[in-house]
């Protein structure tokens, strides 16, 4: 979040009483996107999907996308991945080397290769995001080596490294994952997507499955995961305290459409739209 | 470490400047009520000074000090901040920039600790300079000595303050906004629910921060911590009495 150093000086448009010399600083050109998004719409037959939507996604920042269910925000995560193509607008991602790929054009070889080394996705259900008939450690390395790492001793050190890092007991690396918890299968599913350092991870309310009291132990690591490692993270939460707790910005959508957009804690403490009101009235006070 | 930061400010001497600053609420819900919280509001806060806002409950200086931090949306007006060389308007900049402005120059210490359950007080108070790159070791270290100034005995540092009385969980809210030195303090009550001892502490830290060229907002409903601290109230009135 350097973004304050190299930020572009505009001139104040303001009606205020404030001097007209004033330069006001703001970050809108400092950096590239990471994802940018315009007029993504997705219909299923003559039944919209998602409508219209614009959004940019800056490295480094986790972006929450609240909404009730069938507001459209599980269609909008799934087109921002690929995972099917929208039936107007376009995605455009920047890799790694600066090159900014129009994501529904993509060749397979390098639709492939952003799937395995700079994109993640982390299921609801740890069972769609891991092999569950393939040990703790095979899961975690089998990502590695689907980027191409083949030395069995690195990857069973970082399999290891990975358990440590989401506080899943060394011991249990043999194991499948179907002998753990859900809240442990949750964890192996992150590190098996965050081993081999994804710059943009998709997560589908990751904490949705889990009871209260691993609920709040994960959203701790992902937090400190999120910011050792500079993720930018898509997050697709129906629960407005995670995304308060996790997110920098939060998109609301209503049947399929973008209401509210703006800072998390702005958007739940002074929301402006109809549709965001009712829903943070409807938050329960512990 | 961040004394630089108020040196290299602009010429102004003013480090926050608001003018015309607006805010109401409309609730939509309950049949498009509105509610006027402050018109017209027109205040500036220089480095070392400590404003405070002194009015009624309900007349509005929460609301006023969250807008500064950008956490309410006024609806007219502008509130410019001096930000690492540049002048930032809270009211319009897009949320990357408050957030930068959060990070670096504008700290505030609200009414009510807000944190991930389960996560220690002393994590708490050490994520403000570890998210700065402060190494670990460091870090703790500094939290800790914050911690055990604002009587936090040692045997709770590795608590999470779920379960912690009113007074603890200010502390800590306390710890984790004064543990930098940011060149805009935002303090929301920062005294109400503290004893004679910890709120002498408060008053310290605060002068503390206008030794090095702090400005400071605040709300203190405590008349000797306000007399202490404060060199300028700015008044309060409800709207509708005259402002």
């Amino acid at each position: 979040m350097m973004v304050a150093q190299a930020a572009k000086l505009i001139s104040s448009a303001t009606s205020t009483p404030i001097s007209m010399e004033i330069m006001l600083a703001d970050a809108l050109d400092a950096e590239p996107a990471l994802m940018s998004v315009r007029g993504v719409t997705h219909y299923y037959g003559d039944r919209c999907g998602c409508r219209s939507i614009d959004l940019d996604l800056w490295p480094g920042e986790v972006l929450a996308i609240v909404g009730e269910s069938g507001s459209g925000k599980s269609t909008l995560l799934n087109l921002l991945a690929g995972r099917f193509p929208p039936s107007a607008g376009t995605i455009h991602y920047r890799d790694a080397e600066g090159v900014r790929h129009n994501i529904n054009c993509l060749s397979e070889a390098v639709r492939r290769r952003l799937l395995r080394t700079e994109w993640g996705f982390v299921h609801q259900n740890p069972r769609d995001g891991l092999r569950m008939r393939v040990s703790a450690g095979g899961n975690i390395g089998e990502r590695l080596m689907a980027c191409g790492n083949r030395h069995y001793g690195k990857l069973r050190g970082s399999a290891l490294d990975w358990l440590s890092r989401v506080e899943i007991a060394a011991d249990r690396i043999d194991d499948r994952p179907s002998a753990y918890s859900g809240g442990m299968q949750q964890r192996l599913q992150i590190a098996r997507n965050l081993v081999s350092s994804p710059r943009l991870v998709f997560m589908d309310e990751p904490t949705g499955g889990l009871d209260v009291s691993v609920q709040a132990k994960l959203l701790d690591l992902l937090r400190q995961l999120v910011r050792q490692l500079n993720l930018s993270v898509l997050l697709v939460t129906h629960d407005l305290v995670v995304a308060r707790l996790l997110a920098h910005r939060m998109i609301v959508m209503r049947r399929g459409e973008i209401v509210e957009t703006g800072l998390s804690d702005q958007v739940l403490d002074d929301p402006q739209h109809a549709y965001t009101q009712l829903l943070v009235s409807s938050i329960l006070q512990g | 470490m961040n004394i630089a930061h108020i040196s290299s400010a602009t010429p102004d001497k003013h480090v926050l400047s608001v003018r015309g600053l607006s805010k109401s609420f409309t609730l939509h819900t309950q049949g498009g009520t509105t509610i006027e919280a402050f018109s017209g509001l027109n205040v500036d806060v220089q480095k070392g000074e400590c404003l405070a806002l002194h009015g009624p409950s309900g007349s509005g200086k929460s609301t006023f000090l969250r807008s500064l931090y950008a956490n309410y949306k006024p609806c007219a007006g502008s509130i410019v901040v001096s930000h690492e060389g540049l002048q930032v308007d809270m009211a319009t900049a897009c949320p990357r920039t408050v957030l930068a402005v959060r990070q670096y120059t504008m700290g505030y210490v609200s009414q009510f600790l807000r944190v991930i359950p389960r996560v220690s007080c002393l994590d708490i108070v050490a994520e403000r300079l570890t998210a700065h790159g402060e190494n670990e070791q460091s870090a703790f270290e500094a939290a800790g000595e914050m911690l055990a100034r604002l009587h936090i005995p040692e045997r709770l540092w590795k608590l999470a303050p779920a379960t912690f009385s009113g007074g603890e969980q200010q502390r800590i809210n306390i710890a984790r906004g004064f543990i930098r030195r940011y060149p805009i303090m935002l303090l929301d009550e920062p005294t109400a629910s503290l004893d004679a001892v910890n709120r002498k502490t408060v008053v310290a830290l605060i002068e503390e921060a206008k030794a090095v060229g702090a400005a400071i907002v605040g709300i203190f409903h405590d008349e000797a911590v306000r007399d202490a601290v404060a060199d300028r109230v700015f008044e309060f009135r409800p709207l509708g009495q005259g402002a």
